[in-house]
């Protein structure tokens, strides 16, 4: 009988965030006001203070040029200037070319021709010596050692704004599970640290003036460049932009942690806006997804759903305005949130005097709400929704009309993850479609909340959501967040095929690690689920295209 | 089935002109007193390989060998054209010879077995799906047992709430035949209703002799006995989509050698 491989369980702190982090860095960043008002006393003996700023926190040094964050990328980050100062260039923004995109690489043909040969019948094998090796840098590497060419040139003629010194940025995207909203790059060196969110999250839950500062800096950031973005208020001047800015509300509906109502069946809906009620503005969905219905003979149908982008109530209020409100001034439909939505709400008076006028006849008629579909065609919509599949952005749907059930999906798939599949054939069936037990890569990943080590993480890259084996410690606390059950924990077996067991007592406990679909990241072609199909029945997709 | 049959439109139109352009090639190949066999037989070794290759792609996943649907759609057009070839180089359905009977006979099962997979694959899967019901072939021992224990539980529920003997006697004697393992295998893949004739047969006439406590409890075995007719239906139908490649499979092996001993024997003798 082969012998089991020994190796002390991983723990959460086992690869420090920086792995350049010096006893000099360390003693700058506790010396600092914004680390030196919290108090250590109040921090858990799990996550102390030393241990967050150690482990969670490093510092960066740029140089002239160097690009800090990239507009696009996801990022897992957040950043405080300690020395010098950044800039975000935001109108009309750096050139895509000049952003020094790097794509992923692809696995190489000897990597390729070993997993084919090294499969073999043990599944779930593993290098053990790697876990072994701390100190794994896990910053926001995609940017660094990207440098812009001509920083002069590049300045010239852009809306520069200046983050000066003790400016804390980057939470937008750490909290919020968003693309980085800007590009900020260094103009001359500048010393930066930058904190991993769930070093962040956990000093917020401790500390109060932190948590009251970072949300009221994400409320104000993500206003602001939500706002930038808006199509309706691209036409309009700095000093009527400003203006409409601070009319505006930012609101939350649902926590972030929504999925853990809707794991015990309880998915709360708290209602946005309700049918029948006046329109005080209009609202923009920021984040998050909503559900727009109305009633229906003693129930509530659902027409459809919206996401960032979208907007509620636009169709009334530029009717009224227009002077073509003939019945009373109120709400057609309801909006309620699907999870956590985060919505911005111009008020009325401020789309009365900057916005309605500006527009053409032809544009204010454009908002129109889609025409109601027959019951039985709107019921996908219903399930959908009800099961929250419109987080999806790879959903894995299969055509049951034609697969053959011959499982040539799950073998290829194996065969490109160390022998076993990354998901269950099987799953929900609506009409002759099924939505498959495999990583749906959602628009807001709740499996990464509560994951101690940022192990599961967005890829920089593409955007999907992605498991570092290395720094997994299987605490497991992304498969149950996973509202759709799709990620799956597996005891790991060492290079002799035998489980690989911790060090504790009394013969120890087998290590287990989170598996899930990666998209099959590394490999040419896109998913080799979707490649191996014969009978073209498997596809992954947009939920927006789920019908189609 | 109207996507299978589109997907197959190009690589049938590449089959049909690398057919004319072979069939053109040996016709000049007789007139110029050539060898029109040589260029038959060597046509159809190539396509032979080319359809053997199908499988090899399908264990090469990490290669990107292309996607499997165009070579499955490729693979069924060059096995028509495998079957076009094979009687342009014999010249009659059945040649001469025990040897190349052997081989005209595994070549025909082959073409045979993947007509069948062409049928199977266009029309159970939408069979399946009809059933409203899924469940994955690995599954389905598990399922037939959990239903046969709940059968079984039902029946001694009644026994003790209604005091009689009745439904667990027309259970032991008739009903655990049914719940016991997949039936009807054959009459499903035809097509037939034998499994629904057969509950509705063996439920409906012991209803007469049950108290209104123990006709609750034939309902729900009766549910359960719909549910297994589903589990049936799934069992027949998968197992021949699974099994019907374990006979295309290595014959299509066996041919492919049989036909290397038969090109090595023309080289060796005839030519």
């Amino acid at each position: 009988m082969a012998l089991n491989e020994q190796i002390d369980r991983p723990t959460r702190w086992d690869a420090a965030f920086g792995s350049t982090m010096s006893d000099s860095d360390f003693a700058l960043l506790m010396n600092r006001p914004e680390i030196k008002e919290l108090d250590a006393a109040d921090f858990p003996k799990a996550a102390p203070l030393e241990g967050l700023v150690r482990y969670d926190m490093k510092v960066n040094r740029y140089s002239a040029g160097e690009i800090v964050v990239r507009e696009g990328d996801y990022g897992n980050s957040a950043f405080l200037i300690l020395e010098g100062e950044l800039l975000i260039a935001r109108s009309p923004g750096i050139p895509e070319e000049q952003l020094g995109r790097v794509s992923e690489g692809k696995k190489g043909f000897l990597p390729r021709l070993m997993s084919l040969i090294g499969n073999g019948s043990i599944p779930e094998k593993r290098d053990t010596d790697r876990y072994q090796s701390n100190g794994r840098d896990q910053g926001d590497a995609g940017a660094r050692g990207a440098f812009l060419q001509d920083v002069p040139a590049i300045i010239q003629g852009q809306d520069i704004v200046k983050l000066p010194e003790g400016t804390f940025f980057g939470e937008l995207a750490a909290l919020g599970r968003v693309p980085r909203s800007v590009s900020i790059f260094a103009e001359e060196p500048a010393i930066v640290m930058e904190i991993r969110w769930q070093g962040l999250r956990d000093i917020m839950k401790v500390d109060r003036e932190w948590r009251n500062k970072i949300n009221e800096l994400y409320r104000s950031t993500a206003l602001d460049s939500y706002l930038r973005q808006l199509p309706i208020l691209s036409r309009l001047s700095e000093e009527a932009f400003s203006e409409l800015a601070s009319q505006c509300l930012f609101e939350t509906y649902g926590g972030f942690d929504w999925h853990v109502s809707f794991n015990k069946s309880r998915a709360d809906e708290p209602i946005i806006a309700k049918e029948g009620d006046y329109p005080d503005g209009l609202l923009v969905v920021r984040a998050g997804f909503a559900r727009l219905s109305r009633k229906y003979g003693s129930g509530v149908k659902t027409l459809t759903y919206l996401g960032a982008g979208d907007m509620f109530g636009i169709e009334e209020l530029s009717s009224s305005w227009r002077g073509l409100q003939e019945d009373e001034f109120k709400l057609k439909h309801s909006l309620s949130a699907l999870g956590y939505v985060d919505v911005i709400r111009i008020p009325l008076g401020a789309l009365e005097r900057h916005i309605f006028p500006n527009m053409s006849k032809e544009e204010l008629e454009e908002f129109t709400i889609a025409d109601e579909q027959p019951l039985s065609e709107a019921a996908v919509m219903e399930w959908a929704l009800d099961k929250r599949y419109m987080n999806g952005t790879q959903t894995m749907v299969i055509d049951l009309d034609k697969c053959m059930r011959c499982d040539d999906c799950v073998r290829a798939c194996a065969a490109l993850h160390d022998g076993n599949p990354r998901f269950r054939r099987e799953g929900p069936v609506y009409d002759r479609k099924m939505v498959a037990n495999a990583c749906m890569h959602c628009k807001d990943p709740v499996c990464m909340i509560g994951c101690p080590t940022g192990a599961i993480h967005r890829s920089m890259d593409t955007g999907s959501v992605i498991i570092n084996d290395d720094t997994c410690i299987g605490c497991a606390t992304c498969a149950n967040s996973c509202p759709y059950d799709n990620i799956v924990m597996v005891p790991i077996r060492g290079e002799n095929g035998a489980a690989v067991m911790d060090t504790s007592e009394g013969g120890g406990q087998p290590i287990i690690k989170a598996t899930k679909c990666d998209l099959c990241a590394g490999s040419a072609g896109g998913p080799a689920c979707v490649k191996a199909c014969p009978h073209d029945a498997l596809s992954r997709i947009d939920f927006r295209d789920f019908n189609a | 089935m109207k996507n299978f049959f589109i997907r197959l439109c190009v690589p049938s139109l590449l089959s049909l002109i690398v057919f004319l352009a072979v069939y053109f090639w040996q016709s000049y190949a007789t007139l110029s007193l050539g060898s029109p066999r040589e260029i038959t037989g060597w046509s159809l070794v190539c396509v032979i390989v080319f359809l053997m290759l199908f499988n090899l792609r399908k264990k090469l996943q990490a290669f990107n060998l292309g996607i499997v649907k165009i070579w499955f759609a490729l693979h069924v057009a060059f096995g028509i054209l495998a079957v076009a070839f094979f009687l342009l180089h014999t010249g009659s359905i059945w040649p001469q010879g025990l040897y190349e009977q052997l081989l005209a006979l595994a070549f025909w099962i082959v073409s045979l077995s993947g007509i069948v997979g062409v049928y199977i694959t266009v029309t159970f899967p939408r069979r399946l799906t009809d059933t409203g019901f899924e469940i994955i072939y690995e599954k389905i021992p598990e399922e037939i047992y959990n239903l046969k224990n709940e059968a079984e539980k039902a029946v001694t529920d009644c026994a003790k709430d209604s005091g009689e003997q009745t439904l667990v006697d027309h259970y032991n004697q008739t009903l655990v035949w049914f719940f016991r393992r997949p039936r009807f295998y054959w009459s499903i893949l035809f097509g037939g209703q034998a499994n629904k004739a057969w509950v509705n047969r063996h439920f409906e006439p012991v209803e007469r002799y049950l108290s209104n406590v123990e006709i609750t409890y034939l309902e729900s075995l009766k549910q359960l006995a719909e549910r297994k007719c589903l589990v049936d239906e799934h069992y027949a139908r998968q197992d021949i989509m699974k099994k019907w490649l374990l006979a295309h499979v290595p014959l299509s092996l066996f041919v492919v050698v049989m036909s290397v001993w038969h090109v090595t024997l023309i080289y060796a003798y005839a030519l």
